[in-house]
Formats: C-alpha cells, structure tokens, sequence
C-alpha cells in the first residue's frame, strides 16, 4: 500500500519545480476549458473531473498525499477503460473529447516540475479547440477567445521565474501578447488555404435530432414547430425580396395517406415532369442551418441552371417533385444559390401511376367526407368550381389555431364536421383529401411560408415557426397548381405571418411578437450579428476566400501558393511586430524632465559625446568636462537641475519650466555644425 | 536661479567633512575607501575589509573609531580563540558566593575583529551572531550590545594558509566589502617619511558625539530615494538573478543594503537625494562579498561592473 504514495516526495534536484502559485490558476483554466464539455460528456466524468480536482487541492496543501506513479498508471488505465466502455471505440469526436478531458486532468493531477506545466498549459490550449468541434456560434468563440487569454496568463505566471510579478502586471503582459497575436490570427484566417467543406465538420459524427420539418405529416406536428424560434434559413435576394403571398419555400412532397400520416412516398422510376417557365426569375442565396437533413428548400418553382451554386459539401438534385435534394445530410451552416420562377407551369401531362398515387386513399375512412366529395363530384363537376367550394366551406365554418383539438381514427371527418379548429396541415390534409374523394388528383406539400426581412442585415430571416403546409392540385391544362387552403381561412396568416393569425392569448412567443417592438429589435439585431457572422467567419471557404484574394487581383490561387503568400506575409508580420516591440521607446510613458535630458543628450550625441546607456548625468558630465571643460561648465547648470528634479524628493514646476529653457539655451550653442570647426581649431 | 531644495542640516554636512578628513590624515591616499567605511557605518552596518596584511587595514578601523569618538575594542583572531574569549565569562567570587559576570570584548561600541577568517567556525559565528542580533545571550543570560554597535572586521584573502573562510549567509551580515590595495607612490612618501601612524592617532580628537553620530544616521534614512531609482535597484537585482554564470542572485536583504549604503553615500557627498552613480558607486562594495560564480568563486570586480552596472540602463 505504502508503495501507492511517493517514496521520494521532495522534487528530484535537477527538475525545475513548478512555481506552486501557478496551480490553481492551471487549474481554473483547465475548468474554464472542460466546463462547456461537461453535459455534453457522461456523468461519470464530471464527477472524475472533480474528484481530481479536489484531490489535486488537497496534495497542494498536503503534500503528503501527492500520488505515486502507480496510482497515475491505475487512474490512466481506469479512464482508457471508461472511455472504451461509454463509445466502445477511442478516437471520433465525442470519445477523443472524454479522454483528452481524462487524460488533461490525470496530468494537472501528477503536474509537479515546470515542464508538467508547460505540457499541461499546451494541452488545454489545445482543447481550447476541441470545443469548436460541437459549436462555432459567437458566444462560444467569444468565451473561447477569453479563455485562450487565461491560459496565456497562465503561461504567463509559469515562467515569471524567480522574481515574483504582480497579477496587475501579468495582466499587463497578457495583453500585448494577445494584441500581437490578432495580427497573424487575421492572416491565418484569411490566407490558409481552405478546403471544401465545413470547417469543424467530423465525418463520423451524427449530430443530434433539432426541431424541423420532418419526413412524415401527422396532424399537429407543424403546430408544434410554430413553438419554435430557432431560425431554419436565411434568405439574401438579388434584388428586392418578393411579396409575403409568393413566399412559398418547398420542401418535401407527400402522395401517400393512410389515414393518419402523410408520407413521401417511393419516386424511383418517375422521370421529370415537363416545366415551363415565364417571366424574370428571382435570384437569391440560402444560407442553412444544420437541420441533419437531405433537403433544400426553395422558392416555387425552382431551376437548375449554370448559374446556381450548390451547397458545400457535394451538390443537389431536382426531383420529380420539384424538390431540391442535396446529395449529403445537411450537417453544417450551407449556402447555395438558386433560381426561381413564379410562373410556371408544372407537369401538364400526368402518367397513369401519377395519377393512381395522387387520388389514393386509406379505405373505409372518413366516410362522410368521401360523402360530401362524391356529393361534389355529382353536382358541380367542374374541377376549378369543385376546389372553389371546399375553400368557401373552409372560410366559412372554421378557425385556425394553434392548439387544434385531438383528433381519432376518422381525423378528416372529426376535423371537417364537428372540431373544425386546425392549423395549416389539418386544412392541407383534409383538402387534399376531398379532392382526392371528388376525382381530383392532388397531393400535400410542406415547406415554409414567408418570412421577416431585418432591415438591419438586408437579408430575410425564415424561422421554423414559419413552416407551412399547402396543396398543390393537377388540373387538366394547367398542370400542378397550388392551392393554400389556409388562405381561405385566415389570409393574415400569408399577408401578415404567423402571429397576425393566431389569437394573442394562444401565442406562446409572446417576447418575439412582431408588434413587440423593443425585444423584436433586438431579436433582429442579434439575429443580423449571427448572419454576418454566419457568412462571412462561418462560411468562409474556398470560394469566399478566392473572392476575397481576387480583390488583391489573385486570381484562383493553388494551394501551394496560398502557403507561399501566408508564409511571406506571416514572416513580414512577425519581422514587423518584432520591429515594433524592440524599438518601443514608450516616449509618452516617460516624464517632461526626462524627454528635456533625453533631447539634450541626443544633441550632445550628434556634437561627439554619446551618453552611455549606463551612464549617470553626474558621470556623463564629468566626462564631457573630461575633453571640453568648456562645454561641461556651461553643462552644470542643467544637468545638476536635472538630476535634483528626477532624484530629488521634489519637483517644483517652476524648475520644470527652467531646465527647458537651460536646455533649449545649451541647444544654440552646441549646435553640431558650429561646434565641430571649434573643436577642431582647439 | 532654480531653488534648491534642502532637506538636511548643514552643520551635519560640516560634520561628515570634519570626520572624512580626519580619517584620511591618518590613512593616507584612501579618500575612498575611507568614504565607503564612513558610510557604511552611517548606514548602521557592518563592515569587511579584505586585503594583504600591512596595508593600513586595522589603522584604518583604529581611527574610524576614534574619529567617531566610539569606545574601540580590538580582537585579533586565532585559530585557538574561543567564543567566551570575545563574549565574556562568569567567574565565581568567592566573596559573595555568586557568580560574577566579566563581559568580553564585544562589549564595545566599535569592534575590530582583526583577521576573522583565522578564528574556528564556531567562534566566527559567535562573533556573526551578536552583530545579527544586536545582544548576546550568555548562560541564559540576554545582554544587550552598546548603541552603536560596529563590527570592523578584516580577513586576508581566503587562499591564505589557515584560513577558515566564512560562509555565504555570514558574508551576508556585512553591510559592505571592500579592500585597500597598495599606496601610490606620492601616498606612500609621505607615509614613509611622515610620524609614526600610531602616534597620529593618539593626537585624534573626536569631533562628533555619540548623539549625533545617532543623528547622522537617522538622517540617512531620510535622503530621497525617487521613483526612477527604485525601479533602477530592481532591474539591477534582476539582473543578478536571471545571469546564468552567477550562482545565486542578491537577495531582498541585499537589495536594502544597497538602497541603504547609496542614501549614505549621497549624504556624505552633501546631498539630499541618491543619483544613479551613488548606486553604482556603492554596488560593487555591497554585492562583491555575495555574489559567487557556478564553481563558488567569487567574481572579478571587472565582471560584476560588466553585469551590474554596464548592463543597465541608468533611468
């Protein structure tokens, strides 16, 4: 047991100990760095974590207990052993995290030479890192940043040596070094070269579930996105931003019922519809979040041509349902650029299996609905007048709500003969529904609807909360139209958004209501801050940095030769900052009496008496007077007044003002041109 | 003209100038090293002179002490001195049947410990102890040391046969090192040709009394060390720890000595507040004796002057 605990508990001689103060500030930095880690890692390391720590405090002020090597062996193998346990593998992101945690705090607990320390102090700079690979918004590069700066402080306290510092003046070194850094931080930022591709992303990593649209259509799940505030997309036109009622972003298209859910359905085998196009299209760039899914969304109705840039990484596909598909989940902030037209014409011609799945329905359900379509069928016959019908009946007897009441087996006869209290997909859902009934092909697409241009970005801002659900129906001649039922109830849904629709009382973003100035404003401000930086820090990859060098008329630079242009500009940077700090002469730092001493003694340099570094004024004169009793005579004077007001205990203004003039006097008749001859005739 | 600013009694300026050439009647062609041990007394400390035998180093500790008009002591170390020889011994009065105190030499205002470098470890740091302290304790007993207390003590150089050099930390109670060296020639006419140093000595007449002798060294702690200065002494100290071919830096009590002997010696060249050159003047006397090179040797004062002074700048 005793063989646990160090037998040699004194540091070995010729191993430069750490300087004891240093270690809770190691210590505090070292939490600083793992405490955004902790609820992502398992439980058990924060409490490995702590218990280290506090063990580690109590060897500080016990020496006695420090541990010996076996115990460090015993706690690494332990760690590894929990690491291979929780992830059954070591390396990938989540797994390399939880043992660079263990494994950092294993080290702060056996840190007792400097060399410990420095090692220690490099590691945590380095998961410094590792928190980026799990979020690069700004609050985090923010504290990041702050902690990067602890640690140097940290380095800083670590090497004082012998001479003890205080803390002000540690913080005083921090600083600059921190300053200098900003510099060659910029460069490597900008010049590095970059490779397609999120920055941060691990390929092996799948990130969580977030809220979004999802593959399946049930009643109430879009109402439960219009919680959400969370921000989907952003939108950058070419131009100005369309009106709110063009504003349909598409997203997934369903075909298939059965009763409950509405589901995709299988496209394989479907060849492309026919598109027609007229009029100018609107150009935009979307800016996505992460949403761990395959689709894009876009304007009804988007084009593929050699125009639109696809999304890093990979690139897209229009399906036959006009979707954009990118090949990749969406794991990372993407950006693309598209095209859209508004008038279009859409699948004018529909095949036999198209028009199979776009009119089935889930047997023996909902028999009244099927009813009041046969009903419609019979009696109206046209088409066009049959869709007008259901949307009167949908504007006339019903509400749209965001807490729509539960529904059963027959939702569609529940929703549209007795609750008829819904949100957008009830409305979309029945709707198609009847057309269906009554013989007309139609099908459910979601996506987003509308959005808030923030006028502080001149960009528009899509949230989940304006995900939408809308029918598009196949009539002959025309091809898919879309038609938003909701509309038909609440047309201050499309004109005005979300919160214009719904009652105040049911709105649960009560602080985000756009009638809610103040914190609407800040919501927007803030909103504009994560946009830019969204763009230009985020999404700075190849392309932006090829337009950023173009500017310094760079025109596609090869890998090699951004390396070459960081290399030069990195050495000119440093020899410059290098430049800088040797030559700092802090002349603002030092006094009045000094700067007059200071001129008078580079004149008496450039007449031929250059004062030594280490030469006091007492010393400097008799020197002078050593060689030139004449000029050292007129000397006395200024020079004793000088030292008396920068030694002495008082200063009077007076005197200030008097050794100016004594030096300036000196000044006309030590002038180096006159004085040279005059030497020279002595 | 500018006004000057005086902080200190002319009549105590008249009174170090009295006392300098006083001494320096006696110690012929010294002035600065009889500056640097007046000052060095003024500072309250200690004092070492390191040097040849026969160069005037004990002459020179005889008429400090006279020209201060303090009680002077002399003890000539031997390898066979034993620490009561200097501290003093009780001895039973059969009269009184008690035991009476006979208090040693150290009893005195100023000793001269007369090569203290022949005595044994243990008697040296008897004598080091009590110029720590200030007192002695003598079975058991505390007794105070007289007000002032000075310690003149000279040692010949360490490589001399029979020598016990003194350690590092015992160094470090001796305000100030310095040594003497050799006469020039105009110097050592006149002492050839002059009286007999000894009989010189007895014509002394001291011109300071004890309590102003008091006086001047208060006064010393009130001349002006400014701001510039301070952060100068620091560097300089710096400096001597970060150099790699020195052994141990100066220490904070190394620090003060220098602070200490540079007010003392701007006073004695009449002055209220201490200039760079004070500090470089006193530094090499004040750390010469604690600074030692990685093979424990002590440096050249070439060196220390390149390390401590040159490497500087004056603020």
């Amino acid at each position: 047991m005793k063989r646990l605990f160090k037998r040699n508990r004194t540091t070995p001689k010729n191993i430069r100990p750490i300087n004891a103060e240093v270690v809770p500030w190691l210590i505090a930095a070292l939490m600083l760095v793992t405490v955004p880690h902790l609820p992502r890692l398992p439980f058990w390391t924060t409490f490995f974590v702590l218990a280290i720590v506090v063990y580690k405090l109590l060897t500080l002020k016990y020496p006695k207990l420090r541990p010996g090597r076996m115990v460090v062996i015993i706690l690494t193998a332990i760690g590894i052993a929990a690491v291979m346990l929780q992830y059954t593998k070591l390396f990938g992101r989540d797994s390399g995290v939880n043992l660079l945690v263990l494994m950092l705090f294993l080290k702060l607990l056996e840190t007792r030479s400097y060399r410990d320390g420095m090692v220690l102090i490099a590691l945590t700079y380095f998961l410094v890192i590792t928190n980026f690979l799990y979020s690069q918004s700004i609050p985090v590069a923010f504290f990041m940043l702050f902690v990067v700066g602890f640690i140097t402080f940290c380095l800083i306290s670590l090497n004082q040596g012998k001479a003890g510092i205080s803390l002000a003046e540690k913080i005083r070194l921090t600083a600059p070094l921190l300053i200098l850094a900003l510099p060659v931080m910029a460069l490597l930022f900008l010049l590095f070269p970059r490779i397609p591709g999120p920055l941060w992303g691990l390929p092996d990593d799948v990130y969580g579930a977030k809220t979004g649209l999802s593959e399946e259509m049930t009643p109430g799940q879009i109402s439960q996105l219009a919680f959400s505030d969370d921000v989907a997309f952003r939108v950058k036109f070419n131009g100005t931003p369309p009106s709110p009622a063009q504003l349909y972003w598409r997203a997934i298209v369903f075909w298939d019922y059965d009763g409950r859910t509405w589901r995709p359905g299988n496209d394989a085998r479907r060849s492309q519809p026919v598109v027609s196009t007229s009029g100018t299209p609107v150009e935009y760039t979307v800016t996505l979040e992460p949403h761990q899914r395959r689709w894009l969304f876009a304007l009804d109705l988007p084009v593929l041509d050699s125009r639109a840039k696809p999304p890093s990484p990979g690139h897209y596909v229009l399906t036959p349902n006009m979707q954009l598909l990118s090949s990749k989940p969406i794991i990372s902030l993407s950006q693309y650029r598209i095209r859209s037209y508004f008038n279009y014409r859409l699948g004018e011609k529909l095949t036999k299996r198209e028009r199979t799945r776009a009119l089935q329905l889930p047997p023996y359900r909902n028999p009244k609905a099927i009813e009041l379509a046969n009903e419609w069928r019979q009696t109206i016959r046209n088409p066009a007048d049959i869709i007008d019908t259901a949307l009167r009946l949908f504007n006339r007897d019903f509400t749209y709500t965001l807490r729509p009441p539960v529904l059963g087996a027959d939702a569609v006869d529940e929703f549209i003969f007795n609750t008829r209290r819904g949100f957008c997909e009830h409305f979309a859902g029945s709707f198609v529904f009847l057309m269906r009934a009554a013989g007309i092909p139609a099908r459910i697409v979601t996506g987003y609807q509308g959005g808030e241009v923030n006028p502080l970005g001149d960009y528009m801002l899509i949230r989940q909360a304006d995900a939408h659900a809308w029918a598009e129906v196949w009539l002959d001649g025309r091809g898919w139209v879309r038609v938003d039922p909701t509309t038909a109830v609440s047309p201050a849904r499309i004109q005005l958004g979300l919160d214009a629709a719904i009652p105040a009382r049911e709105n649960p973003r009560f602080l985000l209501r756009r009638d809610n100035t103040f914190f609407n404003h800040l919501d927007l401000l803030l909103d504009s801050i994560n946009n830019r930086w969204n763009e230009w820090v985020l999404g700075y990859g190849p392309e932006m940095q090829n337009l950023f060098l173009s500017r310094f008329g760079v025109q596609n630079p090869r890998a090699y030769d951004l390396v070459l242009w960081l290399t030069v500009s990195l050495g000119v940077t440093l020899g410059l900052i290098a430049l800088i700090s040797l030559k700092r002469i802090p002349n603002k730092n030092r006094d009045k009496v000094q700067r007059y001493y200071l001129k008078l003694c580079k004149r008496l340099a450039h007449a031929g008496y250059e004062r030594r570094p280490h030469e006091g004024p007492q010393a400097y004169l008799k020197r002078i007077k050593g060689t030139d009793p004449e000029l050292g005579s007129r000397l006395d004077t200024v020079i004793e007044l000088y030292a008396e007001l920068r030694y002495g205990p008082e200063r009077l203004p007076a005197n200030v003002v008097r050794l100016k003039q004594l030096s300036d006097q000196v000044k006309l008749s030590v002038n180096p041109d006159q004085r040279k001859p005059r030497k020279a005739a002595m | 003209m500018p006004q000057k600013v005086q902080l200190f009694d002319q009549n105590l300026h008249g009174t170090l100038d009295t006392i300098v050439s006083q001494v320096s009647e006696i110690v012929l062609g010294k002035l600065d090293q009889i500056k640097l041990a007046i000052a060095c007394l003024l500072a309250g400390g200690h004092l070492l002179i390191e040097d040849q035998p026969g160069v005037g180093k004990t002459t020179l500790a005889h008429a400090l002490a006279k020209a201060l008009g303090l009680e002077f002591r002399r003890i000539q170390f031997t390898s066979d001195l034993l620490p009561a020889d200097i501290l003093g011994v009780s001895v039973y009065q059969r009269e009184t049947g008690s035991f009476n105190f006979h208090p040693g030499p150290i009893f005195s205002q100023v000793i001269l410990a007369d090569e203290v470098n022949r005595a044994t470890p243990k008697t040296q740091s008897a004598l080091l102890e009590a110029m720590e302290e200030g007192q002695v304790t003598i079975e058991g007993e505390t007794r105070l040391l007289p007000e002032p207390f000075f310690v003149i003590a000279t040692q010949n150089p360490a490589q001399q046969i029979g020598t016990f050099p003194l350690p590092e930390s015992q160094l470090d109670r001796f305000l100030m090192k310095i040594s003497l060296g050799y006469l020039d020639n105009t110097a050592e006419r006149v002492l050839l040709a002059g009286n007999d140093r000894r009989e010189l000595l007895n014509h002394l007449h001291p011109r300071v009394t004890p309590t102003e002798l008091v006086q001047l060294q208060r006064a010393v702690n009130k001349i002006h060390v400014s701001e510039p200065l301070l952060d100068y002494l620091q560097k300089i100290l710096a400096q001597s720890r970060m150099h790699n071919t020195i052994q141990t830096g100066l220490s904070p009590r190394a620090g003060l000595a220098i602070k200490k002997a540079a007010q003392s010696w701007a006073m004695l060249n009449g002055r209220s507040y201490v200039m760079p050159e004070d500090i470089q003047l006193v530094i090499l006397p004040v750390a010469s004796h604690r600074l030692h090179n990685k093979d424990h040797e002590p440096l050249s004062d070439a060196e220390l002057e390149e390390l401590l002074i040159g490497s500087v700048p004056v603020p």
